[in-house]
């Protein structure tokens, strides 16, 4: 390989060489990348520079799968609890907290406005107040 | 002969899209045994992701369950119109592996606690599992360590998680020309490292 290197650097311009990086990194045009292929076709050191920055990515991606690897049962011991509240039933709470706090608010105006202490008011203030309940649309 | 088809989802481990959102579906209507397959469909990968940025077997664990907690807790933000599952899940997980890098180095902390953070051993994984590993893929790791945390993170989204640059953008909050030009000299650097290799 060392060889071949070598031989390579001689003459890049007239090859494809400049563009080879760009080229397996996806970072050309399609113009460009399509310049860079037939060019590959027709002239095997261009295909084995190509094959040689690619084998870059390949090293990579089988170094982290082994080397990053968790150790033997581990990501089942770390895996989360069961979640208790299904999301659902959340979003329709989220949904009905505003009509909640309306009703709330209601309440309370109408409590300044009648003075307020009459046991009917209290009582309606009591139940909008309780968020479990929120009046049905 | 197009790159792209070295880069596709497969490319660390995680299933197809369709599969992914069916099981967010199930996720959401309350199904505790998909939340159980969404987890063991990712969990390497983040927890490979998270070991890679951070060396740290407990770091990367934590950042793991962090991530997993966050995600399924908020699962009902997730819109599948804005990004791909695997792209907003990196984003949870490397938003979290960075607090982690940036807490190691907090002033706030004792000389006891700087002696502690660090980064101990950085070029070798722990040694259980230095052992497993063959001495071309222990110079590799080498040299992907060898990388700065920025270059390191863009490269690891690139070749292992299998991003755009669009997603590594998304996913690291900067523009995608920078995690481009990023993505070149991390190449570069490891192209150098590893020359005796290719
Ligand atoms: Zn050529």
């Amino acid at each position: 390989m060392g060889i071949e290197a070598m031989e390579l650097q001689s003459d890049d311009i007239a090859h494809a060489r400049p563009l080879i990086p760009d080229y397996v990194l996806g970072l050309l045009s399609a113009d460009e990348s399509r310049r860079v292929e037939s060019h590959a076709q027709q002239c095997p050191a261009c295909r084995e520079a190509i094959r040689r920055e690619r084998q870059i990515e390949a090293l990579v991606r089988q170094s982290v799968q082994a080397a990053a690897r968790p150790p033997a049962g581990r990501l089942a011991q770390l895996r989360p609890a069961p979640r208790r509240a299904a999301p659902l039933r959340r979003q329709l709470y989220r949904q009905l907290a505003p009509l909640t706090a309306l009703a709330v608010l209601l309440v309370v105006v109408l409590l300044a406005q009648t003075g307020g202490l009459g046991r009917s008011a209290c009582r309606s203030a009591f139940f909008a107040r309780r968020p479990i309940r929120p009046p049905r649309r | 002969m197009n790159e792209s088809t070295s880069l596709v989802w497969g490319v660390a481990g995680t299933g197809p899209p369709d599969e992914t959102a069916t099981l967010i579906d199930r996720c959401l209507a309350g199904e505790q045994a998909a939340y159980v397959a969404l987890y063991d469909q990712y969990s390497g990968v983040i927890y490979r992701l998270a070991y890679s940025l951070l060396q740290q077997q407990q770091d990367a664990e934590e950042v793991l369950q962090d991530s997993f907690e966050y995600a399924f807790r908020r699962l009902d933000h997730f819109d599948p119109r804005k990004s791909a599952f695997k792209t907003w899940l990196y984003r949870i997980a490397v938003s979290r592996c960075h607090n982690k890098r940036r807490r190691k180095w907090l002033p706030s902390l004792s000389l006891q606690q700087l002696d502690d953070a660090e980064p101990k051993d950085t070029t070798a994984p722990p040694p259980d599992e230095r052992a497993a590993l063959n001495e071309q893929q222990r110079a590799v790791w080498a040299a992907v360590v060898e990388l700065s945390p920025k270059l390191r993170e863009v490269a690891i989204l690139r070749y292992y998680g299998g991003l755009h640059y669009g997603e590594i953008g998304e996913v690291l909050g900067i523009p995608p020309k920078t995690a481009e030009s990023r993505m070149r000299l991390a190449h570069k650097a490891l192209r150098e490292q590893l020359s005796e290799l290719v």
